[in-house]
């Protein structure tokens, strides 16, 4: 299971892949996916950074976090390993996503829906071109 | 460094190892230094770090969410004053700064890497890479709060946003319209500022409480990654052992995507005029 120190050099450096699991693809010693997802993640941040700067209305933001959640998944999958990892690490990762989609949607399933029966009126001009228009002004 | 004077100090990686296993001699996996007594192998200890790093990172998702559950509720209670207030930040400042801490995750991933190969010597020159750019992040993130500080921008007793009297742009202007502060000719609507400045000292509220909290696990990953690197140095957390790099690595790649989506939020919010 473990790899063999060799009998004739004790230091730790000259027994390469401790670990038992398995790797990625390596190209020059050092996978190479490292570099490509790096490569991505610089041209995703400067992808938000330009589309901040465009008249996207609505849109706007649902692409900024599109795209925040691209360059997450890729972290996960690549720099932290997920994408080879076992299958109860892939539970352990998506149980944190799942409770805070819970959040997130019990969240917003309550507070956009509120202005639906309007039986607060909207009290500055603000509060009505808010979505949340139910809620108490101040 | 010769190889002898290395192994000396390799000795035992784990605390409580029995330590009987002379690193000079093949081991059998029982014996082997880096596995604790209470795992049968490296796969199973290897496996039992990452679903417990995994599980403490779920509640470090938790405890992020709650905070940017509230910020979006709020953002889209007061879109115009948190919109005003937000284009304060200083959104060039902001894409350097990411750009340095996806650097940092990128040094970060190699020293994994060059952990587990047991390359001591690039191991520690990446950890000493990520802590130098982690606190390039953090010093201008020390001197974005000075500015703000300055501005009178900290949530408080001292707190006063007056935009209208730094010749405010176009799109700024339209903004104060929107938010009532000016009138449809331009006067000030003194009516409105009382909700006004609470409205965008909640925006500043959350802006120090979100990249505060960010910039405190950044200097707790700073501090683990130089207790590594000083581990590392002794050549210890190498090779079978280097679990402890790769879980730290998991930890410093949590913040990272922690602050992936900050930066968006916080400073990039709508741009467009």
């Amino acid at each position: 299971m473990s790899q063999h120190a060799s009998p004739t050099h004790g230091n730790d450096a000259d027994h390469p892949h401790g670990k038992p699991h398995q790797e990625m693809q390596e190209v020059g010693g050092i996978s190479m996916a490292y570099f490509v997802v790096f490569a991505l993640l610089l041209i995703l941040l400067f992808a938000t950074v330009d589309i901040a700067f465009r008249t996207l209305g609505p849109f706007g933001p649902v692409i900024a976090m599109a795209i925040a959640t691209t360059k997450a998944v890729l972290v996960v999958l690549f720099f932290m390993h997920v994408k080879h990892a076992s299958k109860l690490t892939w539970i352990f990762a998506g149980a944190g996503l799942l409770w805070l989609a819970i959040l997130f949607g019990l969240t917003f399933g309550d507070y956009m829906t509120r202005s639906w029966n309007d039986a607060v009126p909207a009290t500055t001009h603000e509060a009505q071109t808010s979505p949340f228009t139910g809620l108490p002004n101040q | 460094m010769s190889s002898s004077s290395l192994s000396s100090t390799s000795a035992p990686k784990v605390p409580g190892d029995p330590g009987s296993a002379d690193p000079g001699q093949a081991v059998h996996a029982h014996a082997n230094p880096a596995l604790a007594h209470h795992f049968d192998d490296l796969q199973q200890q290897h496996e039992a770090h990452t679903l417990g790093m995994w599980a403490f990172l779920a509640t470090e998702i938790m405890f992020f969410g709650g905070l940017l559950v509230a910020f979006v509720v709020s953002t889209t209670m007061y879109p115009v004053a948190f919109d005003i207030a937000a284009r304060q930040l200083d959104w060039q400042v902001g894409t350097m700064n990411t750009t340095v801490l996806l650097c940092s995750s990128l040094s970060m991933a190699l020293a994994v890497h060059f952990a587990r190969v047991a390359n001591r010597k690039m191991t520690m020159l990446m950890l000493l890479l990520t802590v130098f750019l982690g606190t390039a992040f953090l010093g201008v993130k020390a001197y974005e709060y000075s500015t703000k500080w300055n501005h009178h921008l900290v949530p408080g007793a001292s707190y006063n946003f007056e935009p209208w009297q730094h010749h405010p742009d176009e799109a700024e202007t339209r903004l104060m319209t929107r938010a009532g502060v000016l009138t449809a000719n331009g006067e000030l609507n003194a009516s409105a500022l009382p909700a006004f400045q609470t409205r965008t000292q909640l925006f500043y509220g959350y802006y120090f409480t979100l990249t505060g909290l960010h910039a405190v696990h950044m200097i707790i990953g700073a501090g683990v990654i130089l207790w590594l690197v000083f581990r590392v140095s002794k050549g210890q957390c190498l090779g079978d052992g280097s679990n402890f790099v790769e879980m730290t690595g998991l930890y410093w790649h949590f913040v990272d995507i922690v602050w992936i989506y900050l930066f968006p939020l916080l400073y990039l919010m709508d741009r467009s005029s």
